[in-house]
Formats: C-alpha cells, structure tokens, sequence
C-alpha cells in the first residue's frame, strides 16, 4: 500500500511493519497531510507491537509534515497500542535535529539514527586515523588497478559512481586517468570526506563530486550511472546485501558493477612463509570478530551471480614486491601491523601474548619484503557484472 | 521576479526580490526558492551537502512564513550573509496583513519569555488547523531544532522585516 503526493513517496513494507518515506514532504495542502495521517492512522489500528517510520530517503520535511507526523505519535502514545521507532540517518542534518526532538517529548518514542553503528567496525573504519592506510593501499593498487578497470568496461564520458568512495583517491585518480563524464564518489566518513573535498579543490578535478551518504539508502535516483564501483568495502559491513541492494538499483540497465574485495588466503611469501600464512590466519580471525570478512573476494562471483548480473568477469588485482615500489609496499604492511595489532587488537583487548604475536607475524612480513631473495604477493579480487537490460 | 547579485566582501551574500503572490498561486516556489538559495550558498561551507540540507529547511519555514503574513501584492526580499561564525537569513516584506503582523509579534514575545520545549510541545500537538499557527510552528522548530535566533523590525508602512541567524556549528558539526 502506497501513497504519494508532487515530490514524496510513503509505502508500508508489512515485513518489517515499517513505514517508508522518500523524496520531500514539503507540502501545505490540507489534503495531502492529512492523507498522510489517515495512512499512519489506518496502518497503526491493523498491526501490533512496533511500528518503524523510516525517515532516511527523505531529503525534506516542512513543519506541516512534522507536525502530522506529530500528531500520528501523540494519537499513538494516547492508544498505548504499538511502539514507534523512529528512523533516521546522520547525514540528513533534518532527521537528526528534528526527529531526535519529537523523540524527546514523548513516552513510547524510539529515535534510531541507523547508520550510526550499522557496522561494527565503523567507529575504527571512518576514523581519520584510517586514511593513511588507505592511501597507502591505493598507491600499491591502482596502478595494477587501472587496466582492470579498464578492462572492465570503464570508459570516458561515463558516469560513474564509487560508493563507500573512502578518502577519495581512487575516485580521483579515475577522473583524472580514465575521463568519465563525472565520477560521484559517496562515503559515510566525514573526515574521509572532507579529504576527498580538499583533493579534488587542490588538484582542480572538475569531473568528481563527493558527498557524504549511507551506503544502505542513497540519496540517489535509479538508474542513473554506468559504471558503479564499490571497492574494498562490502567485507567490512555484516549485512551486505543492503548495500548491493541499492549499488543495482543506481545502475542503469547495461551498466556495469566492479566490486573487489580482500582475501587473506591469497597473502604469500617467502621466506617466513609459515609466519605470514598464520599472521593473516589471526588478522582474518579478529576481522569476523569484529564483523568483517577478509576472506570475500572468493565470493564475490556468486555474489554477482546471485544479482542474476551478465558478462561476469573475475581477475585479481596483484602486487608484489618485485613489480611494486618496496617503500610503499613496507608502509603497506606496516599500517596494518598497526590497525590489526594495536587499533583491532585493542577493540577486541587481545592478551599481550597474542599482541606481540601478531606483531611478529607482520615484521616477518616485513623482513620477507626487504629480503634481497625474498618474494611476496598481496591480491585483491576484482569482479564485475552487466546489469541486464 | 528574481534577481540575484553576489556583493564583496560580504562573504556568501545572495540577495533575491520576490512576489508574495507567486507564492500564493504556487506553493511549490517555496522548495524551488529554498533549494536554489540553498545549493548556491553552501558552496561557502565545508560540508556542503550538510550546509544545503539545513540552509534549505531553514528558508523554506521562513519564507513560508513571512509569505504568510504578507499581502498579496507586496514584495519579499531575501538576503543570506555570513557573519561572525553565524549565517543570517534577512527577509523582510513590503506590506504584512493586520492579523499576520499581530501574530508575528505575538510568536516573538512568546519565544522570548523561554520555556522553548514547552512552547514547541504545544504548538506540535496543537489542534488549531488555522494558517497561523501552522507557520508559528516552523519559527518554533527553528529556535528549537537549530538554535535560530530572531529579531524583527516594522516600519510606519507596514513593511515588517525579520532576521534569523544559525550558527556555523549547525552545518560544520
């Protein structure tokens, strides 16, 4: 059941007893608000327990609406009949300000920003702390990177949107080397994007946006890019089918999806090769503990055929310490050692034993990439698929 | 009419004219001015995205609101500005109607007296469908949810001006 108005959407999804609003409720008609009230009303007297009004593809809503929706909590509370859950989003500063006060001033009233801790590891993933490390791996990546793209369909003159787009190098780095017609980059880091901004005003990069979102709800039309990249992303959140959800629904028919992702068997070298199969053993082990999955590059071809995509394609992203540059390649392996030992390690408060261990397990790493007979290899899965027409 | 000029050394400054009456014909202006204000200013703040989202919602409750109260042949003026770590919203218009001014400053007095959450609770649940109170309640979501302070000026002709100012902090968190 659906109702909507000039610029808004309002659909019942009877799986989660959840009411979904999309677009602006900027309106003053009579009618349409109290359309709105007589949906809420109607839906509150035919279902029990709790009842979700999710806010988080609402760009807009004017004082009238919040006033119904007022009303709809106030009429609610007064019937003690069912609970509300209000859902909201931090990057829509409306939901946060005004949703979290409605929440205030009633009993029975659950304000939810969903995106707030969607993701257990997000408080360490969207740290400044984090965007070095990621630089560092972008420096190792594209340049292995770049003919994979390539290779995958992206092509000048494309729009192309990167989701969970980080600091923004690669996105960059694409619209400055591949040419599309613009490259979106969207990320829910503030500080990741706010570095993303101040590159691509340093480098005067006129083909890239950045704008902060949530992965799981994009402030974003159907169908509207060619090229839709989400890299190095999906193994860190638990649940990611809702953001695959929403990666085919930007896509346009014809259009491609490139996801890549991590998978710890495929870390090698030699010598140390022991130490360093059972340091990424312990890293992957730590990484499901706090819900990650440093093994989904393997799954990443199901992935794309579970999306029903055409034209899969699978290649692997590798660099080594022979083709890559060593400095970077150590500075690689190095703020690793750093986020799994010190950073997870902490999270999870990990014994001094298991500390020094796996600080072990990455200086033999380290020493095989210095080795002057040493060899190592870091891939990545790169995988990609048509959304049919 | 819109016309739109960009003044140094007033950083951001965007100044429109507009009619009340097209806002009476078609309140579907009230987004599409809100929005182009909205858009065009938050290229001054870091988070853009963020800076348009609240900019947006703020003039659109005022501009609904000043509409409101002005006569339908009187002319609106809008001008946004960044000053002192605070963005102003100036509007003001050329004639206001007996009833909407007498609400006006009954809404002032009534923010200025405190007790915000109560003021706000009140206006929320009220039951009075009336125009007025349903534009008192957007001035009120603004003091509340944004921490907009006003203040407001009348001439001897009826023009009634308004100024709201936001602090940064609400778009650079």
């Amino acid at each position: 059941m659906t109702i909507s108005g000039e610029r808004y959407t309002i659909s019942f999804d009877p799986l989660d007893q959840q009411v979904n609003f999309e677009g602006y409720v900027r309106t003053t008609s009579l009618e349409d608000l109290s359309a709105i009230m007589d949906y809420l009303v109607d839906l509150h007297g035919r279902h029990e327990g709790t009842m979700s009004l999710n806010f988080r593809k609402l760009r807009y809503m004017n004082s009238s609406g919040l006033k119904v929706i007022a009303s709809f909590l106030s009429f609610a509370s007064r019937s003690s009949k069912m609970r509300i859950k209000l859902i909201g989003s931090k990057v829509i500063p409306w939901e946060e300000k005004s949703l979290a006060s409605l929440r205030s001033l009633w009993d029975g009233v659950e304000f939810m920003v969903a995106d707030e801790r969607f993701y257990e590891s997000q408080g360490i993933i969207e740290d400044e702390a984090f965007i070095p490390l990621l630089r560092n791996q972008t420096r190792l990546l594209w340049p292995r990177e770049k003919p994979v793209l390539v290779e995958h369909g992206l092509r000048e003159g494309m729009r192309v949107a990167d989701i969970c787009c980080g600091c923004g190098d690669v996105a960059l780095l694409i619209a400055r080397e591949l040419k599309p017609g613009i490259v979106i980059g969207i990320d829910h880091s503030m500080p990741a994007i706010d570095h993303a901004n101040r590159l691509q005003r340093e480098f005067k990069v006129g083909n890239a946006e950045f704008r902060m979102g949530d992965a799981t709800a994009l402030m974003v039309e159907d169908e509207v890019f060619d090229f839709v990249l989400c890299r190095l992303s999906l193994q860190i959140f638990s649940r990611p089918e809702q953001i695959l959800r929403e990666l085919h629904r930007i896509l346009r028919p014809g259009g491609r999806l490139y996801l890549t992702g991590e998978d710890y068997d495929l870390i090698v070298g030699c010598p140390n090769e022991a130490e360093i199969r059972n340091v990424y053993g312990k890293a992957g082990q730590y990484g499901r503990k706090i819900g990650m999955d440093l093994y989904n590059g393997r799954k990443l071809y199901g992935t794309l055929m579970g999306m029903k995509m055409k034209n899969i394609k699978v290649d692997t992203i590798d660099a080594d310490n022979l083709g890559s540059n060593r400095p970077v390649f150590s500075e690689v392996i190095a703020s690793w050692r750093h986020f799994s030992a010190e950073t997870i390690g902490k999270s999870l408060a990990i014994s001094e034993g298991e500390r020094t261990e796996l600080l072990a397990g990455y200086d033999a790493h380290l020493s095989t990439i210095r080795h002057p007979h040493g060899y190592t290899k870091w891939s990545v899965v790169a995988a990609s698929g048509e959304k049919p027409k | 009419m819109i016309s739109t000029t960009e003044t140094a050394p007033s950083r951001g400054r965007i100044t429109l004219r507009l009619q009340a009456r097209d806002f009476s014909r078609d309140w579907r202006r009230y987004n599409l001015v809100a929005n182009y204000v909205a858009e065009y200013t938050s290229y001054f703040f870091e988070h853009k995205d963020r800076a348009e989202n609240v900019i947006s919602s703020v003039l659109y409750e005022l501009l609904e609101y000043m509409v409101g109260m002005s006569l339908d042949d009187s002319e609106l003026a809008l001008g946004l500005i960044t000053r002192d770590g605070r963005l102003y919203f100036e509007i003001a218009t050329s004639g206001a109607t007996r009833e909407g001014y007498g609400q006006h400053q009954e809404l002032l007095a009534d923010l200025a007296r405190g007790d915000l959450d109560g003021l706000y609770r009140r206006m929320l649940v009220s039951e009075s469908e009336g125009q007025g109170s349903r534009r008192s309640l957007g001035i009120a979501m603004l003091a509340h949810d944004y921490r907009a302070e006003f203040s407001t000026s009348v001439d001897r002709a009826g023009a009634v001006a308004m100024s709201a100012s936001i602090g940064h902090d609400e778009m650079n968190p």
